[in-house]
Order: C-alpha cells, then sequence, then structure tokens
C-alpha cells in the first residue's frame, strides 16, 4: 500500500511539473510584446530596465527556473490586465464560493445518482428501470450550459421559486448545484446500475439468495458493497468534470467565484490570469484524484494487498 | 474383428439431407445487426441520426439564404412560414445556422473520432501486444496524460494559438485518445493469448500483422462502441469552448456557438436557445442510445 501511495504520488508530481512546463513553453509562444502595443514608443534604455525587472534579460533555461521556483513557492504572479491584482489573491476571494458549490454538487450527484442507479438495477428490465435511465441519458445529453440558463430563467425568474442568481446564501447554491450535478448523476447512476446488474448475477448472490437471507440484507450486505468499488474510481474525474463545468455555471449564474474569474479572463486576454489559475486548478484536481486513488486502493483488497489491479 | 458387408446398412435416401447447414450461417457482424434491430431505442438514435446528417448536409444548401446573410429588418423574428426557426439577431436565419453548426459539430465529432481510432488503436495495440518493458513504459505516460484536467489545457493552449476548428481538433486530440487506447489495450491483452495468434506466430507473422490482421479486427466491437461515445463526448467539448468564447470565429457557427449566443438571449427570444438546443441534444441523446444499443448487441454475452 504504501508503495502503491509512493508511486501515485510520484505521478502526480510529473504531470504537476508536465503542466508547469506547457504553461511556460505557452507564455513564452505568445502573440505580440510583453509590454503590450505600446511598447515601440518605449525608450531602449527603459525598456532594458523593464526586461531586467521582470527577468526577460536572461536565458530562456534561467526564466524557466525561476518560473517553477515561483510556482513552487506559491507565487502564481500578476494579472496582465490588472498589475495590481495578484493571481494568488483573486484565488484567494474567488475559490470559497467554487469550492462550496462544486462539494455541493458533487454530492448532490452522489446522493442522486447511486440511489437512481440502484432502484434501476433492482427493477431491470421493467418500466422504471427505463425511466431511470432515460432521465440518466437525458442527463448525458443536456449539458449544465443549457439546462442552467433553462432553470434560471423558469425556475428562477418565471416561477420565482428559488433565486436565480447571485451567491448569497444556501438557497442561492440549488440551482447552479443542480445545473451542475445534473450530467454526472446521471454518469454515477448509468455505472451504478451496470456495476450492480454484474454483481446481482454473480454466484454468490445466489448463494446468499439460497440460504434464505432476506432481500434488504442481500441487496445492502452483498450487492451494494461489492457495486460500489468501480463507482469510487470514477469520482476523481467526476470532480474534475463538476470543478470545469463551474466555470460555465458560475457564469450563467452570476457566483462570483473563481470560474466566473476564469472566463472573464479569458475573454479578456488575460493571459498571466489564466496560467495562474490553470496551474491552481491542476494541483486542486491532481491532489483530489490522488486522495481518490489512494481511497479506492484502500476498500480494494486486490490493490491494498499490493497484488497491482491488473 | 473381421468386417463384412454384412456389417453395414445402406443409408437411407430420406436421411441423406438432414446433417447439411439448410439455413445460411450468421457471421458476428450480422448476428450484430440483427439484434440491434431489434432494439426500438437504438433503431431510433441511428434513425435520428442519419436525418440529422442529410439535413447537416443539405438543408444549407437548399436553403434559400446564406448562413451569414444578415436581414436587419427581420432581427430576433420568431419563427415563421418562411423562417423555419426563426432569425437570431442580425436577422440571419436560423434554420440556415443550425444545419451549418451542426454540421460544424458533427464534422468535429467526426474528425476527433478519426484521431481517436489512428493513435488509441494503434498505441493501446501496440502496448497490449508486446507487453513487458514495452508496455510498462506505455502505461505510465497513459496514467500521466490521463490525470492532465484537458479542459483548462485546452482553453490555455486556444489562447495561445487562436480559437477555431482547427484549434479545438487539436486540443481534443492532446488527451482525447487515452481511453481508446486503454481499451484497445485490455481487448489485445486478452485476445493475443488465443490459439489463432500463436497459429499466426507459428506460421512466421510480423508482429504488425498480427496486430493489424488478427488482434485489431476482433477488438472492432469494443472499438465501434467507443467511437459512438467519443463522438459526443467532442461535440461537448466543442460546445463547451464555444460557451467561454473560444469556439468557431463569427460570422461562423457551430451548435455551440448558437448555443451560448442563444443563452444570452433566451429571457427575449427564446426561439433562439429553443431550435440549437434541440438539434444539439438529439444529437448528444442518439449517440449514446445508439451506443448503449451497439455495445448489447456486439457482446456475446448478452446473447439471451
Amino acid at each position: 500500500m504504501l508503495k502503491y501511495t509512493l508511486r501515485r504520488f510520484v505521478y502526480m508530481l510529473i504531470t504537476l511539473w508536465l503542466i508547469i512546463s506547457f504553461t511556460f513553453v505557452l507564455m513564452k509562444n505568445l502573440p505580440g510584446d510583453p509590454f503590450g502595443e505600446m511598447s515601440n514608443k518605449i525608450p531602449k534604455d527603459v525598456k532594458a530596465v523593464l526586461m531586467r525587472e521582470y527577468g526577460l534579460d536572461k536565458p530562456l533555461w534561467q526564466q524557466y527556473t525561476h518560473y517553477i521556483g515561483n510556482v513552487v513557492q506559491g507565487d502564481l504572479g500578476v494579472s496582465f490586465q490588472f498589475p495590481n491584482r495578484k493571481v494568488t489573491s483573486v484565488i484567494k476571494q474567488g475559490f470559497p464560493a467554487s469550492l462550496e458549490l462544486g462539494i455541493f454538487s458533487t454530492c448532490l450527484a452522489v446522493l442522486i445518482g447511486l440511489p437512481l442507479g440502484i432502484f434501476a438495477s433492482l427493477k431491470h428490465g421493467k418500466w422504471q428501470d427505463y425511466t431511470a435511465m432515460f432521465i440518466a441519458v437525458l442527463g448525458v445529453s443536456i449539458p449544465s450550459f443549457v439546462l442552467g440558463p433553462i432553470l434560471s430563467y423558469y425556475v428562477g425568474v418565471k416561477l420565482g421559486w428559488l433565486p436565480a442568481g447571485l451567491w448569497k446564501g444556501p438557497q442561492y447554491m440549488i440551482l447552479p448545484g443542480f445545473a451542475l450535478s445534473f450530467g454526472t448523476l446521471a454518469i454515477l447512476a448509468r455505472l451504478m446500475r451496470t456495476s450492480m446488474l454484474d454483481v446481482l448475477n454473480q454466484d454468490y448472490i445466489k448463494t446468499a439468495r439460497a440460504k434464505g437471507l432476506n432481500k434488504l440484507s442481500i441487496v445492502w450486505k452483498h450487492t451494494i458493497r461489492n457495486a460500489i468499488l468501480p463507482v469510487i474510481t470514477i469520482l476523481g474525474p467526476i470532480f474534475v468534470n463538476t470543478i470545469t463545468g463551474t466555470l460555465v455555471v458560475e457564469k450563467i449564474f452570476s457566483v462570483p467565484g473563481l470560474g466566473d474569474q476564469f472566463v472573464s479572463s479569458v475573454y479578456s486576454n488575460d493571459y498571466t490570469m489564466i496560467s495562474g489559475l490553470t496551474i491552481f486548478y491542476a494541483v486542486v484536481l491532481m491532489i483530489v484524484i490522488f486522495f481518490t486513488d489512494i481511497i479506492y486502493g484502500l476498500v480494494d483488497p486486490r490493490i491494498r494487498l499490493g497484488k497491482g489491479s491488473r | 474383428m473381421e468386417l463384412n458387408s454384412s456389417k453395414f446398412a445402406p443409408v437411407a435416401k430420406e436421411t441423406l439431407g438432414t446433417e447439411r447447414i439448410v439455413r445460411p450461417s450468421v457471421n458476428y457482424w450480422k448476428d450484430a445487426w440483427r439484434r440491434l434491430r431489434k432494439n426500438r431505442l437504438a433503431m431510433a438514435g441511428l434513425t435520428i441520426l442519419v436525418l440529422i446528417a442529410l439535413l447537416a448536409i443539405f438543408a444549407p444548401m437548399f436553403s434559400h439564404y446564406k448562413y451569414d446573410q444578415q436581414m436587419l429588418t427581420l432581427r430576433n423574428h420568431g419563427p415563421s412560414a418562411e423562417y423555419w426557426f426563426g432569425n437570431d439577431d442580425f436577422g440571419r436565419d436560423l434554420w440556415t445556422r443550425v444545419w451549418v453548426g451542426a454540421r460544424i459539430s458533427l464534422m468535429i465529432g467526426i474528425i476527433a473520432a478519426i484521431i481517436d481510432l489512428i493513435v488509441g488503436v494503434i498505441y493501446g495495440g501496440i502496448s497490449g501486444y508486446f507487453g513487458g518493458r514495452v508496455d510498462d513504459i506505455m502505461q505510465r505516460v497513459i496514467e500521466i496524460v490521463y490525470s492532465i484536467p484537458y479542459l483548462l489545457i485546452a482553453i490555455l493552449l486556444i489562447m495561445v494559438i487562436g480559437p477555431g476548428v482547427s484549434s479545438i481538433i487539436l486540443a481534443y486530440a492532446i488527451t482525447g485518445w487515452v481511453p481508446m487506447a486503454r481499451l484497445v489495450r485490455g481487448q489485445v491483452l486478452s485476445l493475443k493469448e488465443q490459439e489463432y495468434v500463436l497459429a499466426s506466430r507459428t506460421l512466421g507473422s510480423s508482429p504488425w500483422r498480427i496486430i493489424f490482421r488478427h488482434l485489431i479486427p476482433n477488438a472492432l466491437g469494443i472499438i465501434i462502441v467507443q467511437i459512438t461515445f467519443v463522438v459526443p463526448q467532442a461535440i461537448f467539448v466543442e460546445a463547451f469552448l464555444s460557451f467561454i468564447g473560444l469556439g468557431v470565429r463569427v460570422p461562423l457557427a457551430s451548435l455551440g456557438y448558437l448555443l451560448s449566443d442563444g443563452a444570452t438571449y433566451m429571457r427575449l427570444y427564446p426561439h433562439r436557445l429553443l431550435f440549437p438546443t434541440a438539434v444539439f441534444s438529439l444529437i448528444l441523446l442518439s449517440f449514446n442510445v445508439l451506443g448503449d444499443g451497439l455495445r448489447d448487441a456486439l457482446d456475446p454475452k448478452m446473447r439471451k
């Protein structure tokens, strides 16, 4: 188990290093001058001072190591458009809302998606199964950026049941949270159903039934516990989906989160802000994936005992 | 033991033909097609897809208006007999624009599928067949690439090289092939232990011949199913990128662009969101339903 954890950790570092390097390369290849369109009018000696100030006169590899060093120390640079805004302070401001929204909608997806999948599998081939799976397919086919505006308008504005936007309290989380979780909910429900059906066909379920165990304990103790394993593996990617989904959902519901910030930076071509935020997102996602992998290793004895999954 | 004619009896004429195979033998593909045809939902998906593809190809050709033709007197008009899907804020015919958009979205989906077929299948095939050290290294690479949050990287990449159809495809190509490679590898791993592979190797076939002539054709079922999930995924990525302003360039319209545009004006002109959404969701829905049906049809274990 320790070896497995260590290996995953090293991979995480390699991936992060790749992402940071990729970001560096892209930033170096940006079109135009680092000092904007006015740079022709800047006197030569002033420009040289500026270049030195930003370390742009050094050879590329020194710039690279400097950049990596900064990132490792948690310094993600300043905004390209608003030089007095640091990327880290923007993160501090926006991340709490995004995190709340992300966690809320992941919970929503798990709490609705898994029971839906279990229910469908127990009613396999009946109309309840088809209905549940139709909802699931619908969830995959209607992206959050379509569902969002529709919910915001009809439930928020026309019916007035829930706030149509902004971020002032728990009730403001419901619509964006649901818009965000609908797709992941559907994926979870489908996966859970398939996995349940697989397990229900196993011999040990037949044995349990032949022993005369009651239905509830067969489903609870024998089926769900085994069927949930493959579902845990996709919780990491699910969370990644949700977090990237916040980019558009926050914009739709005017949630003052990091995703909203990210999208406005895209619109205003704020390159340094975007590269900084990308690295931040990457770090968060890597850590989440790392921990879901470890949890999976803990619950699946085949990995825990060091035999490896393949 | 002595054999003589008394020990034998002539075969009755009427029994002669009983062992002949009367019905034509059904091969894997025919069998799968037969099972797919019984799945009404999957067939509905297939029909809708064919219909949408035909409309995407021909509707803009036979339309009286061009997708970028502005008619400023008709701004934001609702659907009418002349403009079936209404007009947008420049008075452009939404019917034409939706189908041009569907054309672009489908094209992105198909190109993504081709990339997947080439890179993913070859990568997975090599990794699975050679095994050992090669497989180990190739799997490590996959594990690393797989955990890159690619939408973020795609956004960064498009910011630098500029938006457009080719940027979207390039962005997809970075990591889009990984699931396919994993799938093909798994399949090849189990297939390469089969006797026909051993026979082929004994006859001196090169590894390439074995991979491409024996292993991949036998994994084709799974590959096709995966393709039906790759196409909507790529279409979704395009829509996502368009939604945050990194899609195709105006006045060109992809479905994602129309969706994002429609969402902005939804409160005033719902028709501008309704029609692109309907077509977009129908494409995704049909691909998903068809994929599910194909998975059931191509998997011999599902045979009843």
